[in-house]
């Protein structure tokens, strides 16, 4: 299975490190956006940014995200398989809560607690196999009523 | 002469530039030249085609800058200024925090303010929304759930 780690413009070291324990002893690929982290992985590929992250996205089969709801929307409505891992280091909680939002709709899975990454691996495949629910949102519909309202 | 109309998105790097920019596209405007970005996004995530100014980072993601924030403040109020006393202003902000000194400065002016609360929100309001809920004409919320704790917000559906 080709893996695919994001953590966007954040500084998520702990993701990254724990990834690379996993992928020293899986026979998984993994590849990391590693963003603002000093962290390297040494047992993976990794990179800073890219511009061929869609192509990227494209290639992998499973993404493991952090919970940046710009990322998770974008990434739901391209509809891949995703582990949702909140970076509960933030200023405030708001990853924990579109997290449990995408888990209760079961969207995806997600990994509160990096010591079981390992193991949300492992119910992956069964659960997109299985359980998944396509992500479907309510989309924007206000857009005249501010057009008319701002006057342009 | 009349002062022309002048729309300021506000919005902050990551999630709230993606729905200010997902916003932006649906209300299909062909004239974008009276459309301005307030930001603290790095140049290279930018928009082609729009007008951005820079105000300078408050909170990088390690927390807060008291020097970022003084060199904000500055940027922020001349900026507004300078477009609130050049035109008629209507405010579209999606947050965070660096939405409200250019949202107060606005409104003595009389601007419009409309604010979309962030889409990362369900079960709780952020610091932002609570004091953007007070001073905006249209307020929406991209979650139902968020109805019950913004009881005069607008339910927008989702960006």
């Amino acid at each position: 299975m080709r893996i695919l780690v994001t953590v966007g413009t954040y500084k998520f070291d702990d993701l990254i490190k724990k990834v690379d324990e996993i992928a020293l002893k899986s026979n998984q690929y993994f590849t990391c956006q590693i963003g603002e982290g000093s962290y390297k992985p040494d047992n993976c590929s990794s990179f800073v940014f890219s511009d061929r992250f869609h192509e990227k996205v494209n290639e992998v089969d499973l993404i493991i995200t952090h919970a940046g709801a710009g990322t998770v929307y974008s990434l739901l409505e391209r509809g891949k398989n995703l582990i949702v891992v909140p970076c509960l280091n933030r200023v405030d909680n708001h990853q924990l809560e579109i997290t449990n939002y995408v888990v209760s709709k079961k969207y995806c899975l997600a990994c509160k607690d990096l010591s079981v990454l390992e193991e949300t691996l492992y119910k992956a495949k069964d659960f997109f196999a299985k359980s998944k629910v396509q992500y479907k949102k309510h989309a924007f519909f206000k857009s005249s009523e501010i057009i008319q309202y701002i006057d342009i | 002469m009349p002062k022309q109309n002048l729309v300021i998105f506000i919005a902050g790097e990551g999630g709230h530039y993606e729905q200010a920019k997902r916003l932006l596209d649906l209300l299909e405007l062909k004239n974008k030249t009276n459309i301005v970005f307030l930001t603290d996004l790095p140049n290279e995530c930018k928009m082609d085609n729009i007008f951005h100014e820079h105000l300078g980072v408050i909170r990088s993601k390690q927390g807060f800058s008291p020097f970022g924030a003084l060199c904000y403040f500055r940027k922020a109020v001349v900026t507004t200024l300078h477009y609130c006393l050049n035109y008629n202003v209507s405010i579209i902000s999606t947050g965070p925090g660096i939405s409200i000194l250019p949202t107060l400065i606005s409104k003595l002016f009389g601007a419009k303010i409309i604010h979309v609360e962030t889409w990362s929100r369900f079960y709780s309001r952020s610091l932002t929304g609570k004091l953007m809920y007070i001073f905006s004409n249209k307020f929406y919320v991209q979650n139902k759930s968020l109805l019950s704790l913004y009881p005069k917000a607008i339910y927008s559906g989702r960006l």
